[in-house]
């Protein structure tokens, strides 16, 4: 399909519990159990567990996907190896067009540079070019809506400061693929609202947006399409009502019992 | 959906703000219904009335016909992030022919002078009723 901006094939990813070693003793032998392992086959070995299992999507240009779905499902693990953070134990991705991804808010920050300086740091951390960030600099101040703060090192900074400037730079980078994980609840409400608007224009700008939430009336509202992830395997995909309405009666949720012939509707 | 009342729905809107929604219904065929209003904040209702539970009664509508309700409330609501949204609930059936959870998005700002209750006033108003010639309504 060449119009798609993203295709996730066949994906899964395994991830291990409990690991790491306190001490050599425990480091030695631990090397060469390893070094007799076979560490990328499909199997899964002791305290090992499937994050992702045989995962398969594809997103539009200009679509918006939503992923909902409980804790622990894989939704975060897709989004990271989307992004490149992580790869994939078996399965391939193919992604055409330059990423943002709003996954921590502010993860890239320098405590010990100013708002400014990290503003230029982080940029170019999501692949803006030092000529892009200083056109888009004072823009980026005017919405993070901390000018007075901008030249304080960011470790005095609250946490909502943080989020608000993390947000801003990335929202500023006009990716052709952003991905969003749960950034709509970080931080207060004016910066919630903030959020779902700058949202929606970027929508408007036909920007691909994987959008992952917990919050479905926002899922609702921003998206063309939608999967459901339940232990790390897609078990539903389609209209962003139904995939909702299935995650509900999944988690056991209330949704309103829809009539089949509609009598009367509310004018747009 | 219209409202009066507020110029921006981006902004922060001050604790007692009274908001007018007007709602425009099609009647599609013969119908009860009872025309729903409600807010919620991060998926829990925080505030629900219906036009049955005001009126003692449901709205009975003749195919073809228009209406317009009109919600008048004060939105005493602590300071935080509200979806406010509407239905029409068949009366005879219970089941929904509209649910939309989030119509707008609310911002309620933070004000000293508010006490921090839920006091939202509800009145509804039915006005601007076109009825199809040739129906006669069976109240």
């Amino acid at each position: 399909m060449t119009s798609s901006a993203l295709e996730f094939h066949r994906i899964f990813k395994k991830f291990r519990r409990g690991e790491g070693y306190d001490s050599l003793r425990d480091l030695l032998p631990g090397i060469f159990k390893k070094a007799f392992e076979h560490s990328r086959g499909v199997g899964l070995k002791e305290k090992e567990f499937w994050a992702l299992r045989d995962v398969t999507f594809q997103v539009g240009r200009g679509e918006a996907l939503g992923i909902v779905g409980p804790n622990g499902s894989g939704k975060s693990t897709a989004l990271k190896i989307l992004s490149g953070i992580l790869k994939p134990t078996s399965g391939t991705m193919r992604v055409n067009g330059r990423i943002s991804a709003l996954i921590e808010v502010g993860a890239g920050f320098h405590p010990d540079l100013t708002g400014r300086e990290n503003i230029y740091l982080n940029g170019a951390i999501l692949g803006m070019s030092k000529w892009e960030i200083q056109q888009k600099l004072d823009a980026i101040i005017d919405f993070s809506g901390i000018p007075d703060f901008i030249d304080t090192p960011v470790k005095r900074y609250s946490s909502g400061m943080y989020a608000r400037l993390g947000f801003s730079i990335a929202a500023h980078v006009e990716p052709e693929i952003l991905l969003v994980d749960e950034v709509l609840s970080v931080g207060d409400f004016t910066f919630q609202g903030r959020c779902i608007q700058k949202m929606q224009e970027i929508l408007k700008n036909g920007t691909t947006v994987i959008f992952v939430s917990h919050n479905m009336e926002s899922v609702l509202s921003l998206c063309d399409r939608a999967i459901l992830l339940v232990n790390g395997q897609v078990t539903k995909e389609g209209e962003p009502g139904e995939v909702i309405a299935e995650y509900c009666r999944v988690g056991g949720i209330w949704v309103p019992p829809l009539s089949d012939r509609k009598k009367a509707v509310i004018k747009e | 959906m219209t409202f009066e009342g507020v110029d921006s729905f981006g902004k922060a809107l001050s604790p007692g703000t009274h908001l007018k929604c007007k709602v425009a219904i099609d009647c599609l065929e013969d119908c009860r219904i009872s025309p729903g209003l409600f807010i919620t904040q991060f998926g829990s209702f925080v505030f629900d009335t219906t036009y049955g539970r005001m009126m003692g009664k449901p709205l009975p509508l003749s195919a073809g016909e228009n209406v317009e309700l009109s919600w008048s409330i004060d939105l005493n609501l602590p300071n935080g992030s509200y979806d406010l949204g509407v239905h029409l609930e068949d009366a005879d059936t219970g089941l929904y022919h509209e649910h939309n959870f989030r119509t707008v998005h609310l911002l309620i700002a933070d004000d000293f002078r508010y006490e921090g209750k839920y006091v939202l006033n509800p009145t509804i108003e039915l006005s601007d009723r076109h009825q199809p010639k040739n129906v006669r309504l069976n109240q």
